[in-house]
This record gives structure tokens, sequence and C-alpha cells, in this order.
């Protein structure tokens, strides 16, 4: 009980610190969250097109999956140096795969029938992908997206330990400091933040499914 | 309208889907195509609008060869509809309907004005306009389906299967409507099917296919009274002569009124609109060669007479 007025003590009185320690953090994640997005829709299209590239650059994106992710943040070290735009890379390599996969997934099985029909009347490929086969796979590219935020909105709370800035600074000095209070008050936070984000989604995803199911 | 020369397809050597076939479809005409699984009949259907392009021969559409047919173009100047109707389930039915003309990038207004026109076309109400496919039954996603066909208001149109799925009920209310849609509308339509019934019923020429060639080509009295080929005698058959039976109007067979009792008795009479069997299953049920037929005012106007069903000329 204790702990947890001391808690709620360190959380108002250095309020401002927090405050700016989850601006960063969301500023970092959603630099890597646009970039992911962007990137991760744009291969999960092209691949579509060709299931021997896809089973190449998901096999690719599986691997690097599985690499730990402070093994990844070190061996960026050693190529961009510490900072920002070291975690930035390494966010991005770890949230691509969700989001190629999903884009796959989603735009290889839409209906073949709805396809045929779509071709059948003269949809040129733009418009095939475009106004049928896009809007139809969307529901499970927001779901591999919705993945992918919680993930790297968790995620860069390990970014500052390569001088990154975000929540991860008030996690580490907890830590080093023997701070418990410190600690807890930043992964609770980090926790928040995830939460919130994918409940925003969650809402975009259920409007979706209804249209399209 | 649409000729094939000497056309040839095949998927994989030695296994030909299409066997140098030839075939000239008319403006107009309501052209059924019609054979055993794996004949080749969808393959056919999907050259017209080419989906699918032959490995030798000739496809003239609307008099230019198909390779000089802008694919694109080609495919939004014919209508098409499939057996699984394909409506796209992320649009409303009206946008489904102008699915073909927003292909085209036609105006708003125009959109809208078209899609009521069609809704109302294949006997819908417009409160449909709004919902989603999901909300509609068989039945009306294949009216549906057909609309969208005609959205774009093309010479021709092509159809698989389309009643395939459709129940019994329901297939006889949908024949009837597109056999309405077709005289009001004066397209040409090709459709493939394997009931035998329905191609009887739809088709003014019907194509009987196997293995990727035409065994037997005609109206509905050539391919029911004057096979030519074995094939097509028996796969026809007596399946085909009932359904014909089942078509053709009483109408088309009245005779004069020769003076026996039956024919002027009005409780046996039948409606100028019935079916021939109707009226041979009511002399039958009678023990009586002829009966009268009345027209749609109740008024006795001639006979129907058994023996002289046999005078009339196929």
């Amino acid at each position: 009980m204790e702990f947890f007025t001391s808690l709620g003590n360190l959380l108002l009185t250095r309020s401002d610190f927090f405050i700016e320690l989850m601006v960063q953090h969301l500023l970092l994640s959603f630099t890597a969250i646009i970039i992911i997005t962007v990137v991760g829709i744009t291969t999960g299209i092209l691949i579509a097109k060709s299931p021997k590239a896809a089973s190449v650059v998901i096999g690719l994106t599986n691997v690097l999956y599985t690499i730990p992710s402070i093994a990844m943040f070190g061996f960026f070290v050693s190529i961009t140096g510490i900072g920002n735009t070291t975690a930035i890379i390494a966010l991005v390599i770890y949230g691509l795969l969700p989001v190629i996969r999903n884009t796959y997934v989603g735009l290889t099985e839409v209906d073949s029938q709805i396809m045929e029909a779509a071709v059948g009347m003269g949809s040129t490929p733009w418009q095939l992908l475009s106004k049928i086969q896009f809007p139809l796979a969307l529901p499970v590219i927001i779901a591999g997206i919705r993945n992918m935020v919680v993930m790297t909105i968790a995620l860069a709370g390990i970014a500052s330990f390569i001088g990154a800035g975000g929540l991860g600074v008030a996690i580490w000095r907890g830590i080093t400091t023997n701070f418990d209070e410190m600690t807890v008050a930043g992964s609770l936070l980090v926790a928040l933040l995830a939460f919130i984000a994918d409940g925003i989604l969650g809402m975009i995803e259920k409007r979706l499914l209804r249209r399209t199911k | 309208m649409i000729q094939f020369r000497d056309v040839s397809q095949q998927y994989e050597a030695g296994k030909p889907i299409i066997q140098n076939l030839s075939l000239n479809i008319e403006a107009g005409e309501f052209v059924v195509l019609i054979g055993p699984s794996g004949c080749g009949k969808t393959t056919l259907l999907k050259m017209m609008n080419g989906l699918i392009a032959p490995n030798s021969g000739e496809i003239i559409i609307k008099g230019k060869t198909i390779k000089d047919w802008d694919p694109i173009v080609l495919k939004r100047n014919i209508g098409y509809v499939i057996q699984q109707v394909g409506l796209f389930p992320h649009l409303s039915i009206e946008k489904n309907m102008a699915y073909p003309l927003d292909l085209q990038k036609t105006a708003a207004a125009q959109k809208q004005e078209r899609a009521r026109e069609l809704i109302h076309l294949v006997g819908l109400d417009e409160s449909y306009l709004k919902k989603y496919p999901n909300e509609l039954s068989g039945g009306q996603k294949q009216r549906v389906g057909m609309a969208r066909a005609l959205a774009a208001d093309p010479e021709i149109i092509l159809m698989d299967e389309p009643l395939g799925a459709v129940d019994q009920i329901n297939r006889a209310v949908l024949q009837d409507e597109i056999i309405r849609i077709y005289q009001s509308l004066h397209k040409t339509i090709v459709f493939v099917t394997h009931d035998i019934e329905e191609a009887i019923k739809l088709g003014t020429k019907i194509v009987v296919l196997n293995q990727g060639e035409i065994m037997e080509i005609g109206t509905r009295d050539d391919i029911v009274f004057h096979s030519k080929s074995d094939f097509a005698e028996a796969f026809i058959g007596n399946k085909g002569f009932l359904s014909y039976l089942n078509i053709v109007k009483i109408k088309q067979v009245i005779c004069p009124f020769n003076g026996s009792a039956a024919e002027k008795d009005i409780t046996l009479a039948v409606n100028e609109a019935d079916p021939l069997i109707v009226g041979i299953r009511r002399c039958l049920e009678n023990g009586v060669n002829k009966i009268g037929v009345r027209n749609a005012n109740g008024t006795l106007i001639g006979a129907f007479d058994l023996g002289c069903l046999s005078r009339l000329k196929f």
C-alpha cells in the first residue's frame, strides 16, 4: 500500500518529466509505425502478385523477427551509432513481419469468384486493387497493423538502452538506481499507451468488419 | 456479332479443351451452350470477353478480331454474369450495380439514376439500393448480378450458369425474368448451362458441346426432333422432349372446332397460355382426344386435338 502511495506521489510530483517521456515515446513509436505501415503494405501488395517472391520475403522477415531485440539493437549500434535513428531502424525491422504477412494473406484470400467478376467487367489492375481487392483485405491488414502497433510501443521501451528517448529512460533509471517506483511508473505508462492505441484500432477494425462480412 | 473460326485451346499438351471450333452468333440471338462438365462450354464463354485467349484460330467480336480489341475495353463492352454472382460484399447494392459505370468514371448523378432504372428492371424495389449483398437471398443476389451486367448497356451479355445455385422455384421465376429482359432489351445473350430444361426454355439457338466440339446446333425444334448426332440424341433425349412439352404453349397448336361434345365442355377446356403437357394430361385424364381452348378472357377459341398434334410440323 505504501508502495502505491509513493508511486502516486512520484507520478504527480514528476508529472512534467513523465509527460515529456511519453511524448518522446509516442514520437519514436509513431515514426516507426508510419514507416512500417507504408513499407509493409507496399511490400505486401507487390509480393501478392508473385507467390515465389512472397515466400522469400515472408521467410526473410520471419528470420529477422526471431532475432532477440537486445541483439538487434546492439547490432545496429555498431552501424548507425546510438540514438533515435538506430531505435527506429530496429523497430521497423521488427514491425514489418505482421504487416507484410497480413497484407499478403488479406489480398490473396479475396474470393476468386469476386475477382473474376471484377476482371470480367473490365477493371484495370489498379481498379481491381483499389476498388475491390484492397477494401476487402482491409480488415485483415488492420488486424496486422494493430498487432504491430502494440508491439512497437512496447518494444520502444527498450530503445533507451541504446540512448533513444521515451519511457524506457524512466525504466532504465529505476533499475540502475534501485528505485522501484520509477521502474513501475515507466512500465505502467508504456502499457497504458499500448492499451489505448490497441483500443482505438480495435474500434476502427470493428467498423470495417461490419461492412465486409 | 460473335464469330469463332477454327478456334482451339488446350491447357496441357494432348488434352484439348476446344477443338477446331467454328461458331457464328448473330445480333439478337439467345444462344445456349450446353454439355456435360468438362465439355468446354465455360472456356468457350470466357474466350468471348478475352478472359481466356485461344491457342489458335480467330475470334471476331462486333466485326473486329479479338487481338485488335483493347482487352479492358472489350470487357467493358460485354456484360458478364457468373454462377456465384460475385457481388462485392463491401459495396451497397446501388454501388454494386453501378460498378461497370464507375470503371468508366461516369458522373455520380448518372450512376444513381441508372441504379434506380436497373433495380426496377430486374423486379426489385428501390429500398434494396441501400442494402448490402449479405442482406439478400440467393435469388435477389442473382437479380442484382444481372442488373450489374446490364449497367453499361452492353450489346452482348455472357451468362455462366447464372442460375446454377438458385433453388428450383426461384429458378423458374428468374428464367422468365431473363426471357422478359431479353425480349424487351434486344440484347445478344450467350448462356452456359448444364440443365437441359433451361436450355430448351431459354435458347433461340442451342449449341450442344462435347469434348470441345459442337455436336449439334439449332433451334429447340431442331435439337429435340431432328438430332443428327448420337451424342446429342442421348444427351437431350426424352428429358429434352419433356421440357419441350412443358414450354411450348397450346396457343401454337390450336385446331379449328369440329363438333365433338368435349370441345365445347368449358369445364374440360385448357388455357391457351398453358404448355402442351397440360392439354395432353387433361385429355388422358378424361379419356378424350379433343378439348376446348379458352383465351385469357375465358372464351373458347378453338380445340386442342391429340390427333392434330401429330400433323404439326416441327
